[in-house]
């Protein structure tokens, strides 16, 4: 046993979740995917681990009238990837979610969890982010909402992630995710999530930063609106050639324009989001 | 006696129910080993890097030191102790490793087998991709991993509806 002795409670609704949470020292375990290991490198002490894994308040994979998406936050990673409707409604997103670690960690790891630990190079945190999502945070003392981009990490003691709202994504768009990682399935360096939309042009955000994604905007995309097969075929074209010009647009946004940034880093933040960006642009 | 942060925890070892008290932060790996007995789950890095440790839990491939048994309780573990047949002969994945030079000193095998036996439940006939893709998890510093991946084609090929053991699903 490497981790430092706590207590362990399983909570039996989100009522008693919240409460337990409320107590001193008291950590929400999901998947423990994240929490575990920071456990065993005595990272941090909590008095109770309140596991929240089991809740059905936080089991829900479901889709509102709007077309979004609510995801319980202790719904897995794999649970995710293995759904057709989410595959074929956020491609992108499934498509990164599944470069996380491995399937065994996969199957354990939960879309909350990852959001809520903050962890840098992660995955979940910046594909919600440039999707615009919303996280439901709760605790004893009611509920708020937040961006995602900005929750990563940044939860207080007694707050629990209890759901992440993926809106629609628009027409003509599509998500996509690139990264540097010493091996397949390692946390990356340094990973982009980019989307591109006909006539709104492109949105990133860079993991591997700081705590939380980096978020950048740049360009218009335009195109001819026709059939389905055009739609993409356009998206493909515009992105064939305004790739390089958009990244590097973009990674200028992130570094910052000032002499001063690292051109080392800008550079290969621009080879990442021209990566994802012909990525996103590759038909399906 | 039970100390104050101590949990007890039943699950189904192998098909055979298991119940003891532990300290709250002990993990699955260590539960199997530690109470339950079964010293074939090997515990490497503890932080879910290199995959010795790996079980199925509920018939998923899980770390067991990324698990708290306490997370287990009421579930379905297989070990590679559960791999075995009823008379005692070798899992097909298990005859694959020995004819295909798939272990060498063996640290690694439990994990490989039961990642492989995951991946095989969900493609019985997975590509060398796929194989790799799936055991890119699991270190292995003897092998260099040629035999391991040929020995889980081999099983794929020849045994096409790998048996649960413990009865998992």
């Amino acid at each position: 046993m490497s981790a430092p002795p706590f207590a362990y409670a399983r909570a039996a609704s989100l009522d008693d979740a919240l409460a337990r949470l409320a107590e001193p020292g008291a950590v929400p375990l999901a998947g423990g995917q994240g929490l575990l290991p920071r456990l065993h490198r005595r990272e941090l002490a909590p008095s109770t681990l309140v596991d929240v894994g089991r809740l059905e308040e936080l089991a829900c994979l479901q889709w509102t009238g709007d077309g979004a998406l609510r995801c319980g936050g202790a719904v897995t990673l794999r649970r995710m990837e293995g759904d057709p409707l989410l595959r074929e409604r956020l491609p992108g997103l499934v498509a990164a979610l599944g470069t996380v670690g491995t399937a065994a960690i996969r199957n354990r790891a939960t879309l909350g969890g990852s959001l809520a630990q903050g962890d840098p190079g992660a995955v979940p945190a910046a594909m919600l982010a440039v999707a615009g999502a919303q996280a439901e945070i709760a605790s004893a003392r009611g509920t708020r909402s937040a961006r995602a981009a900005a929750v990563a990490g940044s939860l207080q003691p007694g707050e629990l992630l209890v759901a992440i709202e993926v809106p629609a994504p628009p027409e003509d768009s599509a998500d996509a995710w690139a990264e540097t990682a010493t091996r397949p399935g390692d946390r990356a360096e340094l990973g982009a999530a980019v989307r591109v939309a006909l006539g709104a042009g492109a949105a990133c955000a860079v993991a591997g930063l700081s705590r939380r994604p980096v978020l950048a905007a740049a360009g218009s995309l335009s195109g001819t609106p026709g059939s389905d097969s055009e739609h993409s075929g356009t998206l493909a074209r515009v992105l064939r050639e305004g790739a390089e010009s958009m990244a590097a647009a973009l990674a200028a946004t992130v570094t910052g324009r000032d002499e001063d940034s690292d051109p080392d880093l800008r550079g290969v933040l621009a080879a990442l989001l021209r990566r994802a960006l012909l990525d996103a642009g590759a038909p399906a | 006696m039970s100390a104050p942060h101590d949990v007890t925890v039943e699950v189904r070892v192998n098909g055979e129910p298991r119940r003891a008290t532990m300290d709250a932060r002990t993990t699955l790996a260590d539960a199997i080993r530690d109470h339950f007995d079964l010293p074939g789950t090997h515990v490497g890095c503890g932080e879910g890097a290199c995959g010795a440790c790996t079980v199925l839990l509920d018939g998923e491939d899980v770390r067991g030191c990324l698990v708290l048994a306490a997370q287990a309780d009421g579930r379905e573990v297989t070990t590679v102790e559960g791999l075995e047949g009823a008379a005692g002969e070798l899992h097909p994945l298990q005859r694959a490793f020995a004819e295909q030079h798939a272990l060498q000193c063996g640290f690694c095998t439990p994990g490989m087998l039961l990642t492989a036996l995951a991946l095989l439940r969900e493609h019985p006939d997975p590509s060398e991709a796929q194989v790799r893709e799936r055991l890119g998890g699991n270190l292995c510093r003897c092998t260099g991993y040629r035999g391991i991946v040929a020995a889980v084609r081999a099983a794929a090929s020849t045994e096409p509806d790998p048996p649960t053991p413990g009865g998992t699903p």
